[in-house]
This record gives structure tokens, sequence and C-alpha cells, in this order.
């Protein structure tokens, strides 16, 4: 009784498909434009027909199927039927195929989407995953977020008018029967393309991961390829969905499975050569890990990625990169970046990138090194690179500026005025450039003209800290500290307009939110320079003080909203505590000690543990003639940065004050050591070796003088060395 | 320009003028209808000191403003053209001439970025996920997990922000440059459905020329125009390839596929991860359908 529905439907799909398939061949002959289309929609109609068919006859035979019978051997040798026929087949595929083939994308949609709504069974599988992965491709290359529509509408009727139908073909045709489809009640249903995307690829993988439990068996192999094919392609519309989305960090997550996958068959044919695949989905997988800033991974998988394909120069750079930016991985950056130079030509475009790449390694190197010598001859190969690197590309603002750091690093400052010049002119807007060429002034004591650089820097990167804290020491010196704080007060407010943002409850770190979004409204309460703040609270105040209580009130209600949520980027936070610290030190410069220890205390509130704050705070004590616990608080600072050569020349010098002259002196020569260019450290060691009336201070001072001569307001390592 | 081009221009700018509110719906569609004016205005944009370039920025900003989606969508197609002259003038440093360029590109980002009750939008979606029921699924049919949903469980059907808010801008600066025109793209990517042949042949023109001025592959386009090379952002550059996918899918698969080769060529002298990531993933997906139907076929 049973039997005779099941065996009809199966008939009656194969039939109507058998139909449509002549008639559609047919339609090839000559005839009237008229009777062509005739036939078109009746070919349609049966390609219709047979698919729902079909799918009810797949949902029929589960039935039977899942429900027990006597013993298994029933269920094997049924099992047999579950592979489709190709008639069978046919029947599934017929109408979006060939509505697809006609170019009716929205019509195909429309009919996949009816294909993949009904109900799974058994027998299905394998053609699911298939229809699943095409209208994911449908939807990512030829639907935009505009023109979208939801799965359980019809689709618009402009597009079907464009398409020249009046209505889906599913309403002109409607089923007697049809199979049983998915409910719509409290269930997903997808609101935008990526999202019906990313959907449909997860139930197809979902599928495709199945098959891949495959056998040894060499005759299997054109199936393993197959079901490699199958894999890649779903990941590769995976990148393109999540991508769109900037969802790096699942993106790499995804693929860290692929690839694992891959291992997998891998240790299955061990003799499989390294296909085109092989080397895209590792390729594919090092590069998500590169996006969403898994660094160290990231660095692992492009090396293992460079093995598969050593003439690529892209791989190794792209490693190099991570190693200089993210991980500081010098030597290792350093490397990589040296087997692209030794392809030679062979890296065509990139070649000066590389010489780029091992000239930054070894600036870097040379700024961390403890010992002169090895510090000069990092310097002298980083310009060296640099300047090779220049020569294979004078087109290359980037790396015309960074041959300008390098010379100015090691003081020559009027050379380094020449490439950075090719920079400007290259990139006339350049944020580093432009820094650069302040610096470079102030170096050369034109403290206007690097204000006046800066002035025109920062009308091209208005939100740049770095920037702002350069101005800051530039007002110091040319107009006093009074000015340089309502800079800081600037910078308090652009720090609260752009970091202030409320963070959504249902975000977390791996949404990869590119950077805190700001708020597009201020919230009110901090508008600092409102008059009537300024009567009642500060009315006999000086112009000095008034910037100052201004100061004051602006960090504190920052300091409010700080604690609120602190979990956002380390950065943002450091950042802050700067603001606070050069505030601290420019109150100091005016003698106002209280001011200062307030804002030594928002900084430690923000980073208990910081060297930073330790120093200013040893130095308020100083000021105050407490130096036994200025010591403490120096000891403390170098306890966590042993290197410090700031903390280094304070306690040098507090200890040569308290009399203890040539444990003072020991100690500025380590600071001597560690920052060689820094002129106060060799004035202090001058100072300590002249009160033990030692004939090595002129000399310490000639140095101070030397380095002064040719010392930027702040250190040119304040500008960024990656690529 | 031809005269004739300038007459169907100035008409077009003063038959929108005199327009009733209620008769906007009905222009809107009648546009299409205008067969010579779409290429009359791809002239006065391309050719930057016409002088109807000024009235022509201005007007393409009120059918933006309309709010008539028609409307809008023609403005938009005219988007590749106006970011091509816009930086390449920005490039050539002649800041003069750009001016009401700039003011309409800036325009249609600062009414983006917003909602209709003018508070800021922020674009976000849903990440699916296999664990809760779908239109297309039952999670209990699905049996063990996949992989890849496994991964994404932790993620499943929460909301993420993926574009915004963003700040009102009034001018363009070397930092905000980037940050708009990526945005403008994306708005423009999602009209791509709407957009004409000739637009699409224009965004992959953008692609390519941005991406390999200045560089030796220039040589290899034969591009003469402008040398020297344009700053770009990874971001930029995912947009870009976003829109010119769309192209080589929807009839534009020289042009398209010309443009994906040079910003992918540009991404990896940049070492940008997230457009070779995309960018590779759709040439696999080309070279996957193509081995496909050499097999079907």
């Amino acid at each position: 009784r049973d039997e005779q529905p099941l065996y009809h439907l199966r008939l009656l799909a194969e039939a109507c498909v058998i139909k449509g398939l002549s008639l559609d061949h047919q339609a090839v002959s000559a005839a009237s434009r008229v009777r062509l289309s005739e036939r078109q929609e009746e070919c349609l109609s049966c390609y219709l027909r047979a698919c729902d068919a079909a799918l009810l006859y797949l949902q029929e035979l589960d039935k039977t199927v899942s429900v027990p019978q006597k013993g298994t051997k029933m269920n094997l040798s049924l099992g047999v039927d579950f592979d489709l026929g190709f008639f069978q087949l046919a029947a599934l595929q017929s109408a979006y195929l060939s509505l697809l083939h006609k170019g009716h994308l929205a019509q195909g949609a429309h009919q996949l989407r009816r294909v993949l709504r009904a109900v799974d069974s058994r027998g299905s599988q394998s053609f699911r995953k298939a229809a699943a992965r095409r209208l994911a491709e449908v939807l990512l290359s030829s639907v935009s977020e505009d023109s979208y529509w939801d799965p359980l509408s019809p689709p618009p009727l402009a597009w079907l008018n464009r398409e020249g139908a009046a209505a889906p073909k599913d309403m002109l045709y409607p089923s007697s029967r049809p199979p049983q489809r998915y409910g719509t009640e409290s269930v997903f249903c997808p609101q935008d393309v990526v999202e019906e995307a990313i959907l449909l690829l997860l139930i197809s993988e979902s599928m495709a991961s199945g098959d891949a439990v495959i056998s040894r068996a060499p005759e299997h192999r054109e199936a393993r390829e197959a079901s490699l094919q199958d894999a890649t392609s779903v990941y590769d519309l995976l990148s393109i969905a999540m991508a769109r989305r900037g969802q790096y960090a699942m993106l790499s997550e995804v693929h860290q499975n692929g690839a694992w996958l891959r291992f997998k068959i891998q240790c299955l044919e061990r003799a499989m050569k390294f296909s085109f695949n092989e080397f895209h989905l590792w390729y594919q997988l090092g590069l998500s890990l590169m996006a969403c800033g898994k660094g160290a991974g990231a660095v692992s998988v492009l090396k293992e990625c460079s093995k598969m394909r050593p003439d690529d120069p892209t791989v190794p750079l792209l490693a190099a990169k991570v190693c200089i930016g993210q991980l500081h991985w010098l030597e290792e950056g350093e490397a990589l970046a040296q087997s692209v130079v030794a392809m030679g030509d062979r890296a065509a475009e990139l070649l000066p990138r590389a010489h780029l790449a091992v000239g930054l390694c070894r600036s870097l190197r040379a700024t961390e090194a403890t010992l002169k010598a090895s510090r000069d001859e990092f310097n002298r190969m980083a310009l060296e690179s640099l300047k090779r690197a220049q020569e294979l590309d004078p087109q290359d603002p980037q790396i015309a500026l960074y041959l300008s750091l390098q010379l100015a690093l090691t003081r020559q400052v009027s050379v380094a005025m020449e490439p950075l010049q090719t920079a400007l002119s290259l990139r006339g807007d350049d944020l580093h450039s432009l820094h650069l060429l302040a610096l470079l002034f102030s170096a050369q004591k034109h403290h206007q003209h690097a204000l006046d650089t800066l002035g025109l820097a920062l009308s091209q990167h208005p939100e740049s800290f770095s920037l702002l804290f350069t101005k800051v020491k530039l007002e110091e010196v040319l107009y006093g500290p009074a000015t340089a704080l309502r800079t800081c007060e600037d910078m308090l407010q652009l720090w609260h307009s752009r970091y202030d943002y409320v963070r959504t409850s249902d975000t977390d770190e791996s949404s990869s939110l590119p950077e805190p979004a700001p708020l597009s409204r201020k919230p009110s309460g901090l508008h600092l320079t409102l008059p009537d703040f300024q009567d009642c609270e500060t009315r006999s105040q000086s112009a000095a003080s008034i910037a100052a209580s201004r100061l004051e009130q602006a960090m504190s209600e920052v300091s409010a909203i700080s604690s609120a949520h602190r979990q956002g980027p380390a950065h943002i936070w450091a950042t802050l505590e700067h603001i606070w610290l050069q505030a601290g030190e420019l109150f100091m410069e005016e003698g106002r000690v209280k001011e200062a220890q307030f804002c030594a205390q928002e900084a430690g509130a923000l980073f208990p543990a910081s060297h930073s704050v330790l120093l200013l705070r040893g130095q308020l004590a100083e000021m105050r003639g407490l130096e036994a616990e200025a010591k403490t608080l120096y000891d403390e600072a170098l306890t966590i940065h042993p290197g410090g050569y700031r903390i280094l020349l304070h306690l040098g010098k507090l200890l040569v004050r308290m009399g203890r002259v040539s444990l003072g002196e020991k100690v500025l020569r380590d600071a001597v050591q560690a920052q060689s260019t820094a002129h106060e450290v060799w004035s202090g060691l001058g100072e300590a070796l002249q009160s033990q009336g030692s004939s090595q201070a002129p000399d310490c001072f000639l140095t101070a003088l030397e380095l002064e001569a040719s010392c930027p307001i702040r250190p040119f390592t304040v500008i960024p060395r990656e690529l | 320009m031809f005269a004739m081009d300038q007459g169907v221009v100035g008409e077009w700018l003063a038959e929108f003028k005199t327009l009733p509110e209620a008769a906007v719906s009905g222009y809107a569609a009648s546009l299409k209808e205008k067969t010579s004016l779409v290429p009359a205005l791809y002239k006065v944009i391309r050719e930057n000191y016409s002088d109807l370039l000024e009235p022509v920025c201005h007007q393409l900003f009120e059918f933006y403003r309309s709010g008539e989606p028609q409307l809008q969508h023609f403005t938009l197609q005219f988007l590749p053209e106006l970011l091509w002259s816009y930086l390449s003038v920005t490039s050539s440093r002649d800041p003069h001439c750009s001016g009401c360029i700039e003011a309409l590109l800036l325009g249609i980002y600062n009414l983006e970025i917003v909602d209709r009750d003018g508070q800021s939008r922020a674009l976000s979606f849903t990440v699916p996920s296999l664990s809760k029921p779908s239109v297309y699924h039952e999670p209990s049919t699905i049996g063990s997990l996949a992989l890849t949903e496994g991964a994404l469980a932790n993620h499943g059907l929460s909301r993420v922000v993926y574009s915004g808010p963003h700040l009102q801008r009034e001018t363009f600066t070397a930092q905000n440059r980037f940050q708009v025109l990526t945005f403008l793209l994306l708005c423009y990517n999602a009209a791509l459905s709407y957009m004409t042949a000739l637009s699409l042949q224009s965004l992959c023109q953008l692609g390519s020329r941005v991406c390999i001025c200045g560089y030796p592959r220039q040589q290899l386009r034969r591009y003469k125009g402008i040398s020297s090379r344009m700053m770009v952002s990874s971001d930029f550059l995912v947009q870009l390839i976003t829109g010119i996918h769309y192209a080589l899918c929807n009839g534009e698969s020289d042009l398209g596929s010309k443009a994906l080769e040079d910003v992918l060529y540009r991404a990896q002298l940049e070492l940008f991860p997230e457009p070779l990531l995309v960018g590779n993933a759709i040439r696999s997906s080309q070279r996957g359908a193509a081995l496909k139907s050499n097999k079907e076929g």
C-alpha cells in the first residue's frame, strides 16, 4: 500500500524531467518566437514538477527507512537507493540550473531557496551540499545588499520584470503535492545577503566534512580530490563573505579547520604533491591569521607556505612585516627579508621592499643594542640596506622616509633632509614624513619652523597624539609651560571624544571592531570652556591657574569614565597615561607640585606598576626635598624597567647630590650605556666626574654639548619603524 | 565636449529645478529614457575643468538628498568616476579644481552615516549558527557538529557591528580620506545590482588605475594618464575588490579580471593581508568554476 505511491512519485519525477529535457532540446531547433517561448514555459513547468516530486519522493523514502523494520537487512538493501540516479538528480537540479543558465538570477535563486527549504532527507544530502553552495555563490556574486530579499518572500517585482517574468514560476505552476518544508515560526531567517550566504556555507560544509571521512584505498583517490575541491570552494566563498563583514578572526578559525582537514588527508596520502589547492589553503590561513592580528601563528604558517612555493617573494615578506611590526622578532624578520633579497631579480618589484625590511630590522636592532660597537655596526648596515632600497626604487616614499630617519637617528641631521624632501615630494601629506621634518627642524633648533610644520601636519592628521606630544614639547620651549598645558587639555578632550565609547555588551574581542568606535555626540558635561564654570569657580585666579583647574576638571571627569570600562586595547590607555604624565611634568616645571601630584595619581590609577609614573613621583618627591623617598621610587622604577635611561639619570644625579658620588657615577655610566645619544646623561655624568675632580669631565661636557646641538625636541625613535 | 552634450546636460540641470515635488518619482523613472544624458555626464566629470562640473555635482547631490532610491542610484552610478577624479587631482596636488567633487563626496558620506532621524548609523549583521533552527535546516539533522560550526558556535546568532558609527566630516584630511572613501565604496557596493554596465566598467578602471599608477605594471596596461603613485588603504582595496567581483560575474569579465589582478598586484606590494585574502578567494573560486564548466562541457 505504501510502496505504490512511492514508486509513482519517482516515476512522476523522472517522467517530468525527461519531458522537460526533450522540450529543451527541441527548443534549439528553429520555430516561431511565440512557439519557442511557449515551449520554454512548458519545459520549465515540467522541471518544477519534477523537482517537487523528486523531493517528496526522497522524503517519503526516508520515512519508510527510519521506521524500524525487521532487522537491519532491510535498511541496507534500501540504502542503495540513497545514491541518486542520473534522472533523479536531473529532476532535482534542472529547474534552477536552467533558470540560472538563462541568466534569470532572481528566479534561479528563488528556486534554489525552494529546494533548500524542503526538509532534508538522507537521499538528498549530497545534492543539498552542492545546491547550498550554488545559492551562496549566486548571492555573493550577483546580489548586492540593497537588492536583497529574504528567503521567505518572492523576488521583487522589478527584478522579475527585468527577467521578463510577471510572477515567480512556482506561483504560476503550483504543485499538487509539495514536499514538506522547514517551519518558519521562531527560526532564524537571514535578513542580509552575507548572513544567508554564511548560513548556507555552514550547512554545505557540515555535509562536506561528513564526506571527508574517506577511506585510504587508492581507488578512492578521485573522490578525495573531489572532496578537497569542494571544501576549497566552500572556504573561498566563506572568505569572500566574512571579509565583507571584516570578520577576519572568525575566518582564521574557519581556515584553521580547513587546514586541519587538509592535514588529515595529507596524512592519508603522503605521496601527494603540493597542488594548487594545498598552497592556496595554507596561504589563506596565514593571511587570515595575519589579518586578525594572530602574529605568531601567521608567521609559522607563512613560513610553511614559503617552503611550498620558494619562488614567491610575497610570502616571506608578509611574514617579515608581522615580525617587524607586531611581534618585534627582529632577527627572524631580517632572515625572512634576506631570503627575498637573495632571490635577486626574481623578487622583481618586491626587491626594494625586501631591502627596506632588512634595513628596518637592522635599524631597530641598533636602537636595542647595548654595546656601542654592535650598535654602530647595525646602524651602518641599516643605512646600507636603505640606500640600496632607494637606489632600486627611488619613487617609493616609504623607503625615502626611512632612509632619512636612519640618518637622523645617527644624528646626520642636515644629510637627512635630502631623502626626506624626496619623500615629501612623493607624498606631501604623509604623517611620519611631516613629523620627521618637524623633529629635524627642532634638532637644528629652528623651533618656530618645527612648530609651523607641526601645524601643517596636524591640519592633515588632527587626531595624531604623537604629533600633539611633539607640539607640547615645542610650545614648552617657545612659549612656556602654560601654553603647553593648554595643548594637554586639548589632548584630553580629543582622547575623550575619540575613545569614550559605549561598548555594546554583545561584542567581544573576536568581533574585531577595528578601532573602538567614537561616539557621534559628545556626552554633556565636559565642556571645559563654559563661561559659567570660569565665573564661579576661578574668578580670582590667574590665567595659568584657570587653565590648570580646567585641566584638573577634565582630568577627573575623564578618569571617572576610564575606571568604568577599562577593557579597551592597551595602547589607548597608554596614551591617556602619557598625557597625564606630560601634564604632570609641565606642572612640575611651573613649580605647581600639588597639580603635578594629582596628575601622577591619575596616571597611576591607570597603570599602578608603571615605571614612568614612579619616575614622575620620584621627581616630585625630590622637589619637596624628600630625597630618601625619591630614591626608593627610582629604585622601584628601575626594577620594573632596568634599562630606562631617564630613571638612571635621575637616580644617578640624586645619588651624587646625596654625596654617594661613586655609586652615582656608576649609575650614570649605565645611563650612558643605555642611551648614548642623550646629552642630559652625558652632562650628568660630567658633573659627577667633575665633583670628584676627574679629568674626564670636560670630555663628557663636550660630548653633551655636541649631542645637544643635534638633539631633536623628542627622540627620533617616536617615529614608528614598520613595513 | 560637444555642444550637443552640453545641451543635454543643460536641459537636465534646468528640468529638475522646476520640477514640482509630486512629480519627482515619475521623473526618476523617466531618467532611464534619456540615453545620451549619462555618457554626457561622464564627460563632464572626466573633463574636470568644464564649467558644468559645479552645477552637475550640485544637482547630483540634490538627487542623493531627495531620498528617492532611483535618484540616489542615479548619483551613485557616477561614484567610481568621481572617486577617480578626486584621487587623481589629489595626487597631482592641484587642489583648486576638485572642490565641488570633494563637496559632493563628503555630502553623500555625511548623509549615509546617519539614519532617518539623524542618529549615527552602525551597520551590523547576525552571525548565523547551525545550533539554532533556521529556514534551511534543523539542528538535529546536521548530526555531529561540523568543524567550522564548532569554531563559530561561540559567535552563534550574535550581532556584530561591521561599520560605524562614523563621524561627520566637513573636510578631507590625509587622516580621514580613506576612511570616507572606503565608506562611500561600501555604499556603492550595497547598490551594485542597480548599477549600469558603464558604471561597472568605470569601477574596474578605477581599481586598476589607483593600483598601478606609478608602478612598472602601468606600462603593461598601457595607461598613459597620471604617473604618480597613489596612496591606498587596505580596507579601501577590500571594498574595491568586492565591487570588482560583482562586475567580474555580471558581464564585465575582461575588465573585471584585469582589475582584480591589478588590485592583487598592489596588495602584494603593500603587503596587505586582507585584500590578498579576498582576492585570492575570488580568483580561486573563479578557477574552480572554470574547472567545473570544463568538465560539464
